[in-house]
């Protein structure tokens, strides 16, 4: 993939066979020229696409402001702020405990540390509704380690959070479990059922794939376990079922043959792919290699009937709504997932939960919501985000990012990730995205 | 004229990526609706324009060039429509030609003979 030049110091151009498509990098217009016009363009201006493309906003005046403080202006007219307001949603670590023992997995698992207890548990639902009283929805999603490994706690949180949304006025309670399918008792199961849960279940892929990195804790695979599991979540009524799938060293390079396989085999039709999470200090995974396939993948899992989402999809929904699509961990209405941990602590990042900077008590939360700031992100950090065609889809790295790559500069994989989901956008304008 | 994007507020399910909702689980509450919805909006268009019913309409989805093909069977005329949509002129019509080879191929395979349209 040819990297786009910069036509008139402000808007990437990018040449496929003849043609070309415009990208304004800060309000994400673009317009595709034939080949026709791509001639008249290399004309002397100004000519009738020149003169066009002015009638369309692309004009060759210079740019009236660095690209990085144009995006700054261009949020802030569209009203976009950084700033979290809120906590609507707790991602609730119960346990670290785990029945498995992921290469990858962003949390410390079985280290021996106390779960959650009830007491806790109360103090933290009690907070997130308190923080929502009078809206429509809070949401709760269990997770460790195997959250099912604490399902009583799983119940006492569901019953008590019903007591809560009735108190505090909260119109809905969004329930959601990540697991990763190994145990699936038939009491959770009706319980799921009757609290109308969307399962995730963290697979890989087929069995091959799914064992390189995903094992039990005794080193055995468990592929025949989960697969029972997932047909049981499958075949009862009212719950939504899908899966969680990273993207690894053993995946990438067969993301479409494995969504194949989720589809077609394990029969689930929903599909999310993590994002990758530098937790080794760096992405482990090549980043427009990651696009692509992801893009394959989605017309893969397309094409079988199901849906697949990542964060590809940013790129295609910022340049077909002309917005950006730049904020991490932040809802469109400025709140925030935080994950709930034993010991009464919060963290305001919903994917790190050892962070010292995200860590606070429930108290220290409720006495200065201004703590929340911490996770608000510094919109491209670094002069090079404004030469970046991704700068209003990327925005540079999240303070998650931030802190476990130690700086402000996007670790190179991530970028070219972004600028490869870019350059794969701007071609693709046929809507089934 | 140089073509605009085309604007899109609805992407296939909503599912605001944005969102730290949904990096990690499953939040599917917007999914049950969209088939029925496709559908009332598709019973209103009968309603306003002449049409007919089509069976056994395919779309394939191909990403070098990105781009949609619908092939369905003429359901009028011995033949079988090829539309594609690259999102350029040049994507789309190399999208068209090589549908259009494929039906042909599948054709001789299935030793189908092609008939010369009239000039």
């Amino acid at each position: 993939m040819a990297a786009p030049l910069l036509l008139w110091g402000k808007y990437f151009q990018y040449d496929r066979a003849g043609e070309a498509v415009l990208l304004d990098p800060v309000t994400l217009e673009s317009v595709l020229l034939d080949s026709g016009e791509v001639a008249d363009l290399a004309g002397v201006s100004p000519t009738a696409t020149h003169e066009a493309l002015a009638g369309l906003g692309f004009t060759q005046d210079g740019p009236a402001a660095d690209r990085r403080e144009a995006l700054h202006n261009h949020l802030h007219a569209l009203g976009f702020d950084p700033t979290p307001q809120r906590i609507s949603g707790l991602r609730v670590v119960l346990t670290d405990r785990c029945n498995m023992a992921c290469t990858y997995c962003f949390v410390d698992t079985n280290t021996g540390k106390p779960d959650m207890t009830e007491e806790e548990l109360a103090t933290g639902l009690e907070f997130l509704f308190e923080q929502n009283a009078g809206q429509e929805e809070v949401s709760i999603q269990w997770f460790g380690g195997e959250p099912t490994i604490r399902f009583d706690l799983m119940k006492y949180g569901d019953e008590l959070a019903d007591t809560l949304a009735a108190r505090y006025g909260v119109a809905r309670v969004r329930r959601t479990v990540v697991t990763n399918g190994a145990r699936l008792t038939d009491e959770a199961l009706d319980h799921f059922v009757q609290r109308e849960y969307g399962v995730g279940i963290s697979i890989d892929g087929p069995p091959g794939i799914n064992s390189a990195n995903r094992l039990l804790l005794g080193g055995q695979p468990a592929d025949d376990r989960i697969r029972r599991n997932v047909g049981r979540l499958i075949a009862a009524e009212g719950l939504h079922v899908g899966c969680n799938l990273t993207p690894t060293a053993s995946n990438i390079g067969r993301l479409a043959e494995t969504v194949r396989w989720i589809i077609e085999d394990l029969g689930l039709k929903f599909i999310y792919v993590n994002t990758p999470i530098p937790t080794g200090g760096e992405w482990r995974v090549n980043g427009a290699d990651l696009a692509r396939e992801l893009y394959e993948a989605r017309l893969t899992a397309l094409g079988k009937g199901g849906m697949l989402f990542s964060v590809l999809d940013r790129a295609f929904q910022a340049l077909d709504t002309r917005r950006p699509m730049l904020f991490d961990h932040m809802q469109g209405d400025r709140s925030l997932n935080a994950a709930l941990l034993p010991g009464n602590r919060v963290s305001v990042c919903d994917i790190n939960f050892t962070e010292p900077s995200f860590v606070h008590t429930v108290d220290e939360l409720r006495q200065n919501p201004g703590l929340l700031t911490v996770a608000a992100k510094k919109v491209a950090p670094i002069p090079a985000c404004g030469d970046c065609p991704a700068l209003a889809i990327c925005g540079g790295p999240s303070r998650n990012e931030q802190a476990l790559i130690g700086g402000d500069t996007p670790d190179p994989q991530m970028c070219a990730f972004y600028t490869s989901t870019v350059a794969i956008a701007v071609w693709d304008n046929t809507g089934v995205q | 004229m140089p073509k605009p994007r085309k604007e899109k507020q609805n992407h296939l399910i909503y599912a605001d990526v944005v969102d730290s909702k949904s990096k990690a689980g499953v939040w599917m509450g917007e999914r049950a609706s969209f088939r029925e919805k496709q559908g009332r909006i598709l019973e209103a268009l009968k309603e306003r324009t002449d049409w007919v019913e089509l069976s056994d309409a395919i779309m394939v989805i191909s990403t070098e060039p990105a781009g949609l093909t619908v092939i369905v069977p003429n359901p009028t005329l011995p033949g079988v429509i090829v539309l594609s949509d690259g999102g350029s002129p040049a994507a789309s019509a190399q999208l068209q030609a090589g549908a259009e080879e494929q039906v042909r191929a599948v054709m001789a395979e299935l030793g189908i003979a092609e008939e010369e349209t009239a000039a």
